[in-house]
């Protein structure tokens, strides 16, 4: 994962070239155009699932159980008859939901925890960093499982768990920065000329923040996916008959001796995506904060 | 005259891509006689320190042209392998940073023993003996007992001891020192010069002193070579350099240097600045900084005239002037 | 030193109350009721209270908290809800097998990617650099357990050479069954800590120092290891205890594909069959060994540093 622990990245004063930048950084190297295309396909398909895929991907078929690919099954069938293609094309939903709705929805969480504690500081500060560390210390993936063993599976327990899970990352970095902007003059201006706090930090401390938290976002993305593939293989994530990249595999490895496809298919989607964002994120990164890559 | 320890004919480094190189040295000559002790003086740019780096073929460079001759030998001919074995043996260095010069993880006893054991002292017993008698050499109090000290825990001048105690410990014959008091404070400059004095008089070492400050050089050298932009511009023994420059630019340098005498004068400045490597092609690279300037400087870079018989400096004005003589071929 | 030790020591007995306290919270704020959870829909009102009784519900809920606090440390967890066996006696049985596999592929992980790393260092911007480049970007796309069935396939499946599941009875036979999940995991660690040797070296030869040890004669190898490799070892360091963090939450991913016995399956499958007791000390355990290997990573990086050992 390429997710970064950095604590601070810098602030950013606003850059008129940044989309310049980016633009250059991305069509420049083969591998993020590459990059780029994987994700605008991968978009596109789960966008248009329901017109793309050839089959329901829950219909069932005793006739058809577990065939090898060919023409009418492009991947095959699995051991319930459902082809297997549909499925992927309808767990490419799944893995996109995920992907995109829980950074966006722990960077909210996390920027607002992070900045209180970073603006208000004291015993508040105090009290939410030490959870922000405990919780940092945890591998993604654990935390995961451990509230999900909580929680249980299915569509909203999933966003609630990997919400959850990027939810300290966010933090830490909003912190961070809250405290270097606290420094800032423009910060001592607005409280003398009388603004109200939560005006102050709407106003003035996010937006200076906000760079750092968008390129976060975009470098978790991939983790939120694989993520959700692996909590859907433990059985803790999308819950069956719905397919999601993650629990085809798993039904695919009660069905090792039917029908090897499934799996090869599954997770090779799994790492062209999760390669594809990775790129991609790296990209924006070294567009937006060349210092902090390698 | 002794004969030469070290000899660098016509050195030129380049470095870049093979193609379109960048020469930061250019046409490089001077030399070091057995025991003496030279000191290569020039502004940060003057290519000094990659001139020295060069001699050990430490650079990431290429040395594109001329010789570096020690004790006979072309040191540019040797092949990689058999560098380390004259390194530290017969030609050691030290450097500037004295704190990020040393290993941080090593013990100081094991880094001065480790320059005893890759030169033949397989006897554990031996090294550390021999070990605390360098430290001892150089100053370090309580030697024996600090053998298990670390880096950190010494003070920036007791690390330059340290630096200097292993580098001599095989007794090489040739010791280069490059800038290795500019990050000290001055009081312990003078100590550590004063250390260098006394070692190359106990040990017979050669020493060739790297430093911009010529108050460093004329305390330890002899004889003094001047470097600018990559070339040298003057060479002459350090009373004839002080008293007699004949390069304008050595004039620029000793004006610069404070004096108690003229303590209400405003400090003197060379105007305009360093010229970056490699950018000038053609003629002297210090013509624009020079009160002496005739258009031939922009012309033609000057050879070395004769000024006498120690006596050395590339300038065609003050060479006209004083009846000069082209040096030979190299000296 | 001894001080930072002790302050260290000290500073994990918050941290383990703390972990306990949002366990508790967490599995108190889970909606619904817990006895429905556990016994399902069709248990009677009685069989409920019973249930409620039993697991100390009805108690204020400090007391809970209290209990539960001290349970957790004694390492009480009760009875399972399915089997009533013994919880710590399941955990006791199936922990060693998760420590096995994630030591293993610790080693192998550090075997593999280590020297990878110091290759690609030590041919910078040219073919193996590339190659690890390359490596490392499969690496961290790939999910584990994907490439933990890939491996199933082909190795146990279609060429017989190691057992489809299982955990193993003696030291061979385990040796046996462990070394292809513990290859998985190990992949995926060997990208991550090539990467980071590749770096890590990469920044310590362009020191100072190195000069120095190139200047007073020492050979090419001896500059790369033991001046090069052996500081870099700090940054490594941080690195072998993130990757023996993600190495044991893998596991739980691997015990599954492989069908081995381990705490992460002990786990997953108490999730299935809602096993209350056995999540909750699944939990409590995985969240205290998490806490002790950050513990040992900074006592670690404290021994390996003399900066900070003598002063």
């Amino acid at each position: 994962m390429t997710a970064s622990t950095d604590p601070v990245l810098p602030p950013l004063a606003s850059q008129p070239s940044a989309f310049t930048t980016l633009r250059r950084v991305i069509f420049d190297r083969p591998a993020t155009i590459f990059a780029l295309a994987i994700v605008v396909l991968f978009i596109l398909v789960a966008a248009l699932a329901p017109l793309i895929a050839p089959y329901d991907p829950l219909a069932q078929s005793i006739l058809d159980v577990n065939k090898p690919p060919s023409a009418a099954h492009p991947v095959g069938t699995d051991q319930f008859g459902r082809d297997v293609l549909s499925r992927l094309i309808y767990g490419s939903r799944n893995s996109l939901i995920f992907g995109f709705v829980s950074p966006v929805l722990a960077a909210i969480f996390g920027t607002t925890l992070g900045v209180v504690a970073g603006y208000f500081g004291g015993i508040v500060d105090r009290i939410i960093s030490r959870i922000i560390d405990l919780l940092l210390a945890f591998p993604e993936l654990l935390l995961a499982i451990l509230i999900a063993a909580v929680l249980g599976g299915g569509f909203w327990n999933v966003v609630a768990v990997l919400t959850v899970a990027f939810t300290p990352g966010f933090a830490r970095v909003a912190r961070a920065s809250t405290l270097a902007v606290k420094q800032e003059p423009y910060i001592e201006a607005a409280v003398a000329v009388g603004l109200r706090t939560p005006m102050i930090i709407l106003r003035h401390v996010v937006p200076n923040i906000a760079a750092p938290i968008v390129v976060l976002t975009t470098l978790w993305i991939a983790s939120a996916i694989r993520l959700e593939a692996s909590l859907s293989f433990l059985g803790i994530g999308t819950q069956p008959p719905n397919p999601s990249w993650g629990n085809i595999i798993r039904d695919g490895l009660n069905n090792l001796f039917g029908s090897p496809w499934p799996i090869i298919g599954a997770g090779a989607l799994i790492t062209l995506v999760v390669l594809a964002f990775n790129l991609l994120g790296d990209a924006v990164r070294d567009a937006l904060d060349p210092e902090a890559s390698k | 005259m002794t004969q030469d320890l070290l000899r660098l004919t016509d050195v030129t480094v380049e470095f870049g891509p093979p193609k379109s190189p960048v020469r930061v040295v250019e046409g490089v000559s001077f030399s070091v006689g057995k025991g003496e002790s030279v000191g290569l003086v020039g502004e940060s740019g003057s290519g000094k320190s990659v001139t020295s780096l060069a001699i050990m073929r430490l650079i990431g460079g290429r040395v594109a042209k001329g010789r570096i001759e020690f004790e006979g030998r072309n040191l540019l001919d040797l092949p990689a392998a058999a560098l380390p074995a004259i390194r530290g043996r017969d030609i050691a260095m030290i450097f500037q940073e004295p704190m990020s010069s040393l290993n941080p993880l090593m013990t100081v006893g094991d880094q001065v023993a480790e320059a005893l054991l890759l030169h033949g002292w397989h006897n554990r017993t031996a090294r550390r003996k021999r070990t605390i008698e360098m430290l001892d050499l150089v100053g370090i109090p309580n030697a024996e007992g600090r053998l298990g000290a670390y880096p950190h825990q010494f003070s920036g001048g007791m690390r330059q001891r340290v630096m200097i105690a292993m580098a001599v410990a095989c007794e090489p014959k040739l010791l280069i020192a490059d800038e290795p008091t500019t990050a000290l404070d001055v009081t312990i400059q003078a100590q550590v010069l004063d250390l260098m004095k006394k070692v190359r008089r106990e040990l017979g070492m050669a020493i060739l002193l790297i430093s911009h400050d010529l108050g460093v050089i004329a305390d330890v050298c002899e004889r003094v070579v001047v470097m600018y932009a990559g070339r040298v511009v003057e060479e002459a023994d350090i009373r004839t350099i002080l008293t007699r420059p004949q390069h304008p630019y050595t004039r620029g340098l000793l004006r610069s240097v404070p004096r108690r005498s003229h303590e209400a004068e405003r400090l003197y400045q060379i105007p305009g600045s360093v010229p970056p490597a490699g950018s000038i092609r053609q003629g002297c690279p210090f013509r624009d900084r020079c009160e002496l300037a005739v258009p031939r400087c922009a012309e033609e870079m000057p050879p070395m005239f004769r000024f006498g018989p120690s006596q050395s400096a590339a300038c065609w004005v003050t060479a006209a002037a004083e009846g000069a003589t082209q040096a030979g071929a190299a000296a | 030193m001894t001080r930072y030790i002790v302050v260290r020591l000290l500073d994990a007995i918050p941290t383990i109350l703390l972990v306990l306290t949002l366990v508790f919270v967490a599995m108190r704020i889970l909606p619904g009721d817990p006895a429905v959870a556990a016994l399902g829909d069709f248990a009677t009102p009685e069989q409920r209270e019973a249930f409620r009784e039993q697991m100390g519900l009805n108690a204020p809920l400090w007391q809970q908290y209290l209990s539960f606090i001290g349970s957790s440390l004694t390492l009480d967890f009760g009875q399972s809800m399915i089997n009533g066996r013994d919880v710590l006696g399941l955990i006791a049985y199936n922990l060693p097998y998760t420590i096995e596999l994630t030591i293993a592929a610790v080693l192998l992980g550090v075997l593999m990617g280590v020297p990878f790393g110091v290759w690609a260092a030590t041919n910078a911007n040219r073919a193996p650099d590339s190659a690890m480049r390359g490596f490392s970007l499969i690496g961290y796309a790939v999910p584990d357990f994907y490439l933990g069935a890939l491996l199933l396939i082909v190795f146990s499946l279609n060429l017989g050479w190691f057992p489809i599941n299982g955990g193993g009875e003696g030291f061979l036979d385990r040796m046996h069954h462990v070394f292809l999940p513990a290859l998985t995991l190990a992949f995926i660690k060997a990208a991550f800590l090539g990467r980071l040797t590749r770096t890590a070296l990469l920044e310590v030869l362009g020191r100072d120092y190195i000069r120095t040890a190139r200047a007073k004669g020492a050979r090419e190898p001896r500059v790369i290891y033991r001046h090069g490799l052996r500081n870099a070892l700090l940054p490594l360091t941080t690195g072998l205890g993130l990757t023996t963090l993600t190495a044991l939450s893998g596991s739980v991913a691997i015990e599954l594909v492989f069908n081995r016995p381990g705490l992460g399956k002990l786990l997953i499958s108490a999730i299935a069959e809602r096993d209350y007791a056995v999540i909750q000390g699944g939990i409590v355990v995985f969240a205290l060994f998490v806490v002790a290997i950050n513990l040992a990573m900074d006592l670690v990086y404290v021994l390996v540093d003399p900066r900070i050992r003598v002063s």
